[in-house]
C-alpha cells in the first residue's frame, strides 16, 4: 500500500492558516481518502433490481430522488440521477462483491477510486467559501442534511454532499484536485482555516 | 439566464452547453439520400420567438435535456429529459418556470 | 471658497476628525463626511476639468448621479480614476486627485478647448475624420485622446483583493429608503428570506435629510434606526449596506457590488477590498428613489451651481453649507424645502426663482416667515464666474405662454440650487426589459410593464410622499414574498407626518431649457459628464438624428460614466421640443448594466494571475517537476515538454531523447489521454456505430485504433479502444477531444438510441499512464513485471493484458505511436507517482530516458500519424490518407456525408511530408506555394501542419496539407511560405511516413 499516493499528499499540509479570529479559524479541511469510489448504472428498467441488490448489501434505503444520499457503515450511497449512483466506501473490497451480484443485464459498475480526490470542508464558514464558487442555494431549507449536488468551482466539476449543516464532502476530478485546493483555500483566507491530518 | 435541469433543478446557464436545434430528427442509420442528411445537418429554421433546443448539463449530472426558450424575450420554459430516463422525473414537479413559451 | 462647515448639524462626528489631501494639499474633516462634503466645508468649489472643453466644474450633486466631481482616488497600484467624490466616504490618510486637466486644476492650459469649442460640436469625430480625412484620425489620435477624456488607470498592479461569491434569497430589496425598509420588514416579517441593499454605508435613504417628518410616532430616523433593528433581529433577513446592484439580468440574476473595505485605507489582512455578488432570487424590491434633475440655462455648469435636494443633504448629513448666499431656482415644490432648511441652518438664501405663478399658501408663508424673497413668475437665465459662481442673472417669466421678458437682474450669490424636477431611478427595471412609461405629473419616465419578478415601489416608481413610499414599499414587500411563496398577514399602514411646507409631489411646472430672448448665446449644458449641450441635441436633429438612440449616440448624451442620470429626461425634452413632438413619443433608451461603474477587479474576483484558471496535473506531476522538465500547458494539463540536462536547450533535449527511444528505450507520461469506460450489453454495436472501422469481430485482450466522425463526414477524433471484457471497452480519445467525444456519445445515446442498454463514464482521471517506447521496452518491463509473458507471443500487437508491476496493478497494452516496439502501462491514478518512480529505478539499466511532448510530437511525425494539428476539423479520413479506415459494409456516423462528392475529390488538400531542401527549420502555419520568391509566392496550395527536426533522417520536416496530395506532387520543390514571421524556403513534397515505412521495428 506504500505505492498509493493521494492527489492532496503533497498540498494540503496540516496547519492553520488564513485570518486568525478570535472565536478560531472559520472551517477545517481534511483530505478524505476513501478506499473506494464506485459508480453504478441501471438500466431503466433494472432500476429496482439493481436497487435491491444496493439496499441489501449496503444496508441502507437508496433514495428515491436523485440529489439525496443514504449513509450506513458500508458506506455512503448517493443518487446522482434516475438510475446512477455514486458509492463512496472505506472498504476496498466492496467493488468486487458488488461486482459478483450484479450482472449487465442489472447494471454496470465504473471503479472511480482514483479518478477523484475527496475534501471535507466543515465549520461555521464552509458554506460561505463554497459559495464563492459554486452556484447553488446552501440554505439548510434548500440543501438538506443529505442532499447531494453535481456542479462546478472555479471551473473544475465537484460532487458535493452535505453531512450535517456545517460539513460537506467534495469529490473533485484528481487532475484537478491542486488547483482546486489552492482556489478552495484561498477563498478560505478572510475566514481563517485549520487543515487537518487525513485518517 | 437560469436552466431548469429536470435532475437537479434550476442552474445557472454556466453549467450547461448548447447541443443544437431539438427539433430537428436524424435520419434513419440506413438514409442514403444526401438530401435528407444535408437538410439534417446543414438546415436550421431561425424562428423569431419560440425554440426548442438541445442541452447538455456538462456542469452537473452531464443529463441531455429538451428546452424551450423563446429568444426574444429571453424566457426559458419547462425542460424534459431526452433518453433511456425520459419518463418525468421526480425533480419535475419542483422547476419553477413551467409556463408555456410563446 | 464659498462652502464651510455649519457650527451644528449633520450625521457627522465631529469628534473624529479626519486628515486628508486633494491633489496633494492637506485637509481636514469628520467622520461621517463624504470627499465631496469634506473639500466644500474646506472652502473648495472647484473638482476637475470637463472632458471635452475642460471647462472648471464643482460639485453637483450629493449622490452616485454626479457628473463632475470625478477624481482619482488613492496612488500608485491601488489609484481608482473616475471615482465620485460624492459617494467617497472619508477616511484618515485619504489621498485623491483631480483629473483632466494640466498643468493642474487651477491653471488648465487645455482650457483653450473652451474658445475653440464651436469645432467639437457634436459629431465632430465623424464629421472630421471618416471619409477622405480618415487619415487624419492617426495623426490627431494621441493630442485629442490625451486632450478630452477623464482619469487614467494605473499600470500598477493592484495590490488587494477582490472577491466574487453568490447569494440566494427570497426577495431581494434594492434601496433601503422608506419604501425600501418598509419593504424589507413586510417581507421579512411573513419570513422570507431577504436581502436589503443599499448603496451607501447608512440605510434610510431620503429619511436621513429629514428632521421634521414623524413615522409612528417616531421622528423619522429613530423609525429608521427601529426599523433595521427589528430587520437585524429576523433570522432571515441580511442588510447589505455599501452594496450596489447594477445589474438586472435574465430570471432574477442581479449583480451587487459591496464596498467592503473602500472606506479604509488598506483592507484589513485577507479581506476584499470589493466583493462583487450575483443574486439570484425569487422576486425584487426595486425601491431605488430618484434623482433631482437639472434645469437647462446658460452657465448651468459653473461650480457653485448644484442640484437643490444635494444642497440640502450636505447640510443635512455632514452639516456643510454650500455657500454663504444661496439663490433657489425651482419649478416644483420640493427645492422649497431645501431653501428652508438652509435658511434655518444659518445659510443666507438671497432668492427662490420660481417660474410658476402661483406658488401653494403653505410654501409661501414659509418663505415669508423666513423672511426670504421669492421670485415668483422668474426664471435664471445665466450663470456667472469663472471657477465659481458669482451672479445669477434673473428674467421675468410668463407660465402661460412660456415666454422670458426682456427685463434683467443680476443677484451676487456664489451658490445656486437647481431642481428641475425629480426622475425616478429606473435603470435597474429598464435593464430587465420592461419598457419605460412616461408619468405627466412628474414628467419623467416610470418602470413600465414587469416582465421579470419584481415590483417597484416609492420614489422610483413615481411616488414621492413619505406616506405613499411607506405604503407602497410594505406592499411591493408582501407581494414579493407571497411570490416566493411566504403569505403575509395583514398590509402594513403607517401613521405619517410631515410639515405642511414639505410642498406637494404634483406641483411640477415642466421647464426644461431657459432661453434669453436677447443677450448672449452661452453654452446650455444637457450632459454635464460628456459636454453635450442644447445646440448638440439641436444640431443632431437637424442633421437627421432624430431617434432616440442615434441622438445618443451622435451627440454621446447618456453615454458618459454616469450614464446620463442627470441628463437623460432633459436630452428627450429637448429632442421632443425640436421635433415639435411629445417625450414619450420620442421615447427613451433602454439602460444596460451597470447602473454605475464597476471596477474590472470587481469582476474579475480572484480569476487573475496564479488563479486565473485550473490545471490539470498529472499523478506524475510533481516527480516532473522534480526531474527539472520544462512543464507546459496543453489545454489544460501540464505536461512535460522536455526534460532538459544541463547545457542543453529545448532542441538539444528532444532530439537527445527522441533519439534514445529510436536506440534504446523511453518513456512518456500519457495520462492525459482521453478514456471512456463503455460498458453495457450493446456496447460493441454502440462502438461500431461510432467508429468509421469495423469493431464487431474485436476480442478480448485487445486494442484496436479506430476513427471517429462528425455527422458531416469530417473526422472528429480518433484513438485506441481496448476490449477488456464482452461488454466492457476502454476508449482512449486525443486529450483535447476528450471531453467533447464524451458528450458526443452521451448525445447519440440519449437521442438517436436510447433503446442501446450502454453506458459512458469518463475514467481519465482514473489511470496513470506510461508509454514506455524503443528497442529495450520489452526487455525493461520484463525486468518489473513478472506475472506476465511480455514476449511478441505473450503480448502481441495490439494485445492487452492485465499484470503486476511490482507490487502494482497494472493494464499492459501493446500499442505504439512513436514506431516503436512499445507497451502502454496503465495503473490507477493514486499508483501513479509509484508506477513512475519504479520504472525510472528499473530503467537505469537499460539507459532509459524520460521524454516529453516535443519528443512524442517529433517521433509521430516522423512515422506520419496523425494529431490535433491535422485533425483540424475541414479534414476527412480519406484527406489524411485514412480511406482504408472507412467501412462500407455498414452505417455509422458519418458516412452519407462523407461520401458526398465535394469530400471525395482528388485535388482536395491532403497529408503528405515535407523536408526542408535547405535545412532550414520549417514553421507549421507556413503556406506551400509554388512562386520562387517571397515577393511573388503565388496562390497558397496548402500549408504545414506538424514540423520537426528527424533524428532519424538528420533533417527538418513537416506533415502537410497539400492540394492533391503525394500523388499530384510527389518529389515536387514548392516553397514554405511564412510571410508574417519571415521565411521563403524550398521542401521537397515525400510520404507523410518518413521512417520505417513497412512498420517492422514494432512488430518485433
Amino acid at each position: 500500500m506504500s505505492s498509493l499516493v493521494y492527489a492532496l499528499a503533497e498540498t494540503a499540509r496540516p496547519g492553520v492558516y488564513g485570518a486568525s479570529r478570535a472565536e478560531g479559524p472559520g472551517l477545517e479541511l481534511l483530505e478524505l481518502r476513501p478506499a473506494t469510489m464506485l459508480q453504478l448504472g441501471a438500466w431503466p428498467d433494472t432500476k429496482g433490481a439493481l436497487e435491491a441488490i444496493l439496499s441489501d448489501h449496503l444496508k441502507l434505503e437508496v433514495p428515491v430522488t436523485p440529489g439525496q444520499a443514504a449513509v450506513s457503515p458500508e458506506g455512503t450511497l448517493m443518487v446522482m440521477a434516475p438510475g446512477r449512483y455514486l458509492l463512496v466506501s472505506d472498504n476496498g473490497d466492496i467493488t468486487q462483491s458488488l461486482l459478483e451480484k450484479i450482472a449487465v443485464e442489472t447494471g454496470v459498475l465504473t471503479d472511480l477510486s482514483h479518478a477523484r480526490a475527496g475534501i471535507r470542508i466543515s465549520g461555521r464558514n464552509a458554506a460561505d467559501v463554497l459559495l464563492k464558487g459554486v452556484v447553488i442555494d446552501l440554505d439548510i431549507r434548500a440543501f438538506t442534511v443529505g442532499s447531494v449536488a453535481q456542479s462546478s468551482f472555479h471551473h473544475v466539476g465537484l460532487t458535493l454532499h452535505r453531512k450535517d449543516e456545517t460539513t460537506f464532502d467534495l469529490f473533485v476530478f484528481r487532475g484537478f484536485a491542486v488547483s482546486f485546493w489552492e482556489a478552495l483555500t484561498d477563498a478560505a483566507l478572510e475566514y481563517g482555516y485549520e487543515v487537518m491530518t487525513p485518517a | 439566464m437560469r436552466i431548469p435541469c429536470p435532475i437537479c433543478g434550476e442552474r445557472d446557464v454556466g453549467e450547461f452547453t448548447y447541443g443544437g436545434d431539438a427539433t430537428v430528427a436524424r435520419p434513419a442509420m440506413d438514409e442514403t439520400d444526401p438530401a435528407v442528411w444535408n437538410r439534417f445537418v446543414y438546415d436550421r429554421e431561425n424562428p423569431r420567438g419560440a425554440h426548442l433546443e438541445f442541452w447538455q448539463h456538462t456542469g452537473g449530472c452531464r443529463a441531455w435535456i429538451k428546452l424551450r426558450r423563446n429568444v426574444l424575450t429571453h424566457q426559458v420554459g419547462a425542460s424534459e429529459l431526452v433518453g433511456p430516463w425520459s419518463k418525468p422525473s421526480e425533480k419535475d414537479a419542483q422547476t419553477k418556470r413551467q409556463e408555456p413559451v410563446e | 471658497m464659498s462652502g464651510y462647515r455649519l457650527e451644528n448639524g449633520g450625521l457627522i462626528d465631529r469628534s473624529k476628525r479626519l486628515n486628508f489631501t486633494f491633489d496633494g494639499k492637506r485637509y481636514g474633516g469628520f467622520s461621517g463626511d463624504t470627499l465631496a462634503s469634506a473639500l466644500l466645508a474646506n472652502g473648495v468649489s472647484l473638482f476637475g476639468r470637463s472632458f471635452k472643453y475642460h471647462r472648471p466644474r464643482g460639485v453637483y450633486s450629493a449622490g452616485p448621479e454626479e457628473p463632475n466631481a470625478l477624481v482619482t482616488l488613492r496612488s500608485g497600484g491601488r489609484s481608482e480614476p473616475n471615482t465620485k467624490a460624492t459617494v467617497i466616504e472619508l477616511y484618515e490618510g485619504l489621498q485623491a486627485s483631480s483629473q483632466n486637466r494640466w498643468p493642474n486644476l487651477q491653471y488648465d492650459l487645455l482650457s483653450i478647448n473652451q474658445i475653440g469649442g464651436s469645432m467639437l460640436v457634436a459629431g465632430f469625430y465623424y464629421k472630421t475624420f471618416m471619409g477622405p480625412t480618415r487619415k487624419a484620425w492617426m495623426l490627431y489620435e494621441h493630442f485629442i485622446r490625451k486632450a478630452a477624456g477623464l482619469g487614467a488607470a494605473s499600470k500598477e498592479a493592484d495590490p488587494d483583493r477582490h472577491e466574487k461569491s453568490n447569494l440566494f434569497c427570497d426577495v431581494l430589496v434594492v434601496g433601503a429608503g422608506p419604501a425600501g425598509l418598509a419593504a424589507a420588514l413586510a417581507a421579512g416579517r411573513a419570513g422570507a428570506r431577504v436581502v436589503l441593499a443599499d448603496e451607501n454605508a447608512q440605510a434610510g435613504g431620503a429619511l436621513l435629510s429629514e428632521q421634521e417628518e414623524t413615522i409612528d410616532g417616531l421622528p423619522a430616523q429613530d423609525w429608521v434606526a427601529q426599523s433595521l433593528a427589528e430587520l437585524a433581529a429576523l433570522p432571515d433577513v441580511s442588510i447589505m449596506p455599501r452594496t450596489t446592484v447594477y445589474g438586472y439580468y435574465d430570471h432574477n440574476v442581479l449583480g451587487a457590488v459591496e464596498r467592503v473595505a473602500d472606506h479604509l485605507a488598506t483592507p484589513n489582512a485577507h479581506q476584499a477590498r470589493q466583493k462583487h455578488w450575483t443574486i439570484r432570487c425569487a422576486s425584487v424590491v426595486l425601491a431605488t428613489g430618484a434623482i433631482e434633475r437639472p434645469i437647462v440655462f446658460d452657465g448651468n455648469d459653473k461650480p457653485g451651481v448644484m442640484l437643490a435636494d444635494s444642497a440640502r443633504r450636505f447640510a443635512q448629513r455632514q452639516g456643510v453649507a454650500v455657500g454663504r448666499q444661496v439663490v433657489v431656482f425651482t419649478n416644483n415644490d420640493s427645492a422649497y424645502r431645501a431653501a428652508l432648511d438652509l435658511k434655518d441652518a444659518g445659510v443666507e438664501i438671497a432668492a427662490i426663482v420660481d417660474p410658476r405663478g402661483d406658488i401653494s399658501s403653505p410654501l409661501k408663508d414659509a418663505v415669508q416667515k423666513r423672511g426670504i424673497r421669492l421670485l415668483a413668475s422668474h426664471v435664471v437665465t445665466g450663470a456667472k464666474g469663472s471657477k465659481s459662481l458669482k451672479t445669477v442673472e434673473i428674467a421675468p417669466f410668463d407660465p402661460e405662454n412660456q415666454t422670458v421678458g426682456e427685463s434683467r437682474e443680476w443677484i451676487a450669490a456664489d451658490s445656486l440650487a437647481v431642481s428641475g424636477g425629480w426622475t425616478p431611478t429606473i435603470h435597474l427595471a429598464s435593464q430587465a426589459g420592461g419598457k419605460p412609461v412616461f408619468n405627466a405629473e412628474i414628467a419623467s419616465f416610470v418602470p413600465g410593464e414587469a416582465l421579470q419578478n419584481w415590483h417597484a415601489a416609492g420614489a422610483c416608481n413615481g411616488d414621492f410622499a413619505l406616506e405613499d413610499c411607506l405604503s407602497a414599499g410594505a406592499n411591493a414587500g408582501a407581494v414579493a414574498a407571497r411570490d416566493a411563496g411566504f403569505a403575509s398577514g395583514t398590509t402594513d399602514v403607517f401613521d405619517v407626518t410631515v410639515p405642511a411646507h414639505a410642498g406637494s409631489g404634483s406641483s411640477l411646472y415642466p421647464l426644461w431649457e431657459i432661453t434669453r430672448p436677447n443677450g448672449p448665446k452661452g453654452k446650455k449644458f444637457v450632459d454635464l459628464q460628456h459636454d453635450v449641450t442644447a445646440e448638440d441635441v439641436r444640431l443632431a436633429q437637424r442633421e437627421g438624428f432624430e431617434s432616440v438612440e442615434h441622438l445618443k449616440r451622435y451627440t454621446t448624451l447618456g453615454m458618459a460614466a454616469d450614464q446620463g442620470k442627470t441628463s437623460n429626461v432633459n436630452g428627450l425634452a429637448l429632442m421632443a421640443a425640436a421635433l415639435e413632438r411629445s417625450i414619450p413619443e420620442v421615447g427613451t433608451t433602454r439602460f444596460r448594466p451597470p447602473y454605475t461603474p464597476v471596477a474590472l477587479g470587481a469582476l474579475a474576483g480572484r480569476e487573475t494571475g496564479f488563479h486565473i484558471s485550473p490545471v490539470r496535473r498529472t499523478p506524475m506531476h510533481d516527480l516532473h517537476v522534480k526531474a527539472g522538465a520544462d512543464m507546459l500547458t496543453a489545454g489544460q494539463w501540464m505536461r512535460p515538454q522536455v526534460y532538459r540536462k544541463s547545457g542543453e536547450d529545448v532542441f538539444d533535449a528532444y532530439v537527445r531523447e527522441a533519439r534514445t527511444v529510436r536506440e534504446g528505450v523511453g518513456m512518456v507520461d500519457v495520462s492525459t489521454l482521453g478514456k471512456i469506460d463503455v460498458q453495457g450489453p450493446d456496447a460493441q454495436e454502440f462502438l461500431n456505430r461510432v467508429y468509421s472501422n469495423g469493431f464487431k469481430s474485436l476480442p478480448v485482450g485487445k486494442a484496436r485504433y479506430g476513427l471517429m466522425l462528425r455527422e458531416d463526414g469530417c473526422l472528429f477524433d480518433d484513438g485506441t479502444t481496448w476490449c477488456l471484457g464482452e461488454t466492457q471497452y476502454l476508449m482512449t480519445t486525443t486529450t483535447a477531444n476528450a471531453a467533447g467525444v464524451l458528450s458526443h456519445l452521451e448525445f447519440l445515446l440519449a437521442t438517436v438510441w436510447p433503446e442501446m442498454r450502454v453506458q459512458v463514464t469518463s475514467v481519465t482521471e482514473q489511470w496513470a499512464g506510461v508509454a514506455v517506447a524503443g528497442p529495450k521496452s520489452r526487455a525493461l518491463l520484463q525486468s518489473v513485471i513478472k506475472d506476465l509473458d511480455l514476449s511478441d507471443e505473450g503480448v502481441p500487437f495490439m494485445g492487452v493484458y492485465p499484470a503486476t508491476l511490482e507490487d502494482i496493478p497494472v493494464l499492459v497494452a501493446r500499442l505504439s505511436f512513436s514506431g516503436e516496439l512499445a507497451y502502454e502501462v496503465y495503473a490507477g491514478s493514486n499508483y501513479g507517482a509509484a508506477l513512475w518512480e519504479k520504472l525510472i529505478l528499473a530503467g537505469e539499466a537499460f539507459g532509459l530516458v524520460p521524454y516529453g511532448t516535443e519528443a512524442l510530437g517529433t517521433l509521430r511525425i516522423e512515422k506520419g500519424h496523425v494529431a490535433g494539428p491535422e485533425l483540424d476539423g475541414r479534414t476527412t479520413a480519406r484527406d489524411l490518407g485514412l480511406g482504408g479506415m472507412t467501412s462500407s459494409k455498414k452505417h455509422y456516423i458519418g458516412r452519407p456525408l462523407m461520401e458526398r462528392e465535394a469530400l471525395n475529390e482528388d485535388n482536395r488538400q491532403r497529408l503528405v511530408g515535407v523536408i526542408s531542401s535547405n535545412g532550414t527549420p520549417l514553421s507549421a502555419g507556413s503556406h506551400l506555394v509554388e512562386g520562387k520568391t517571397a515577393e511573388q509566392p503565388g496562390r497558397s496550395l496548402g500549408h504545414v501542419s506538424s514540423t520537426t527536426y528527424s533524428p532519424a533522417i538528420d533533417k527538418f520536416i513537416a506533415l502537410a496539407l497539400l492540394e492533391g496530395g503525394l500523388e499530384t506532387n510527389a518529389e515536387r520543390i514548392l516553397y514554405a511560405a511564412d510571410p508574417l514571421r519571415g521565411g521563403h524556403d524550398p521542401v521537397e513534397v515525400v510520404s507523410p511516413c518518413f521512417f520505417d515505412k513497412d512498420g517492422s521495428r514494432m512488430h518485433v
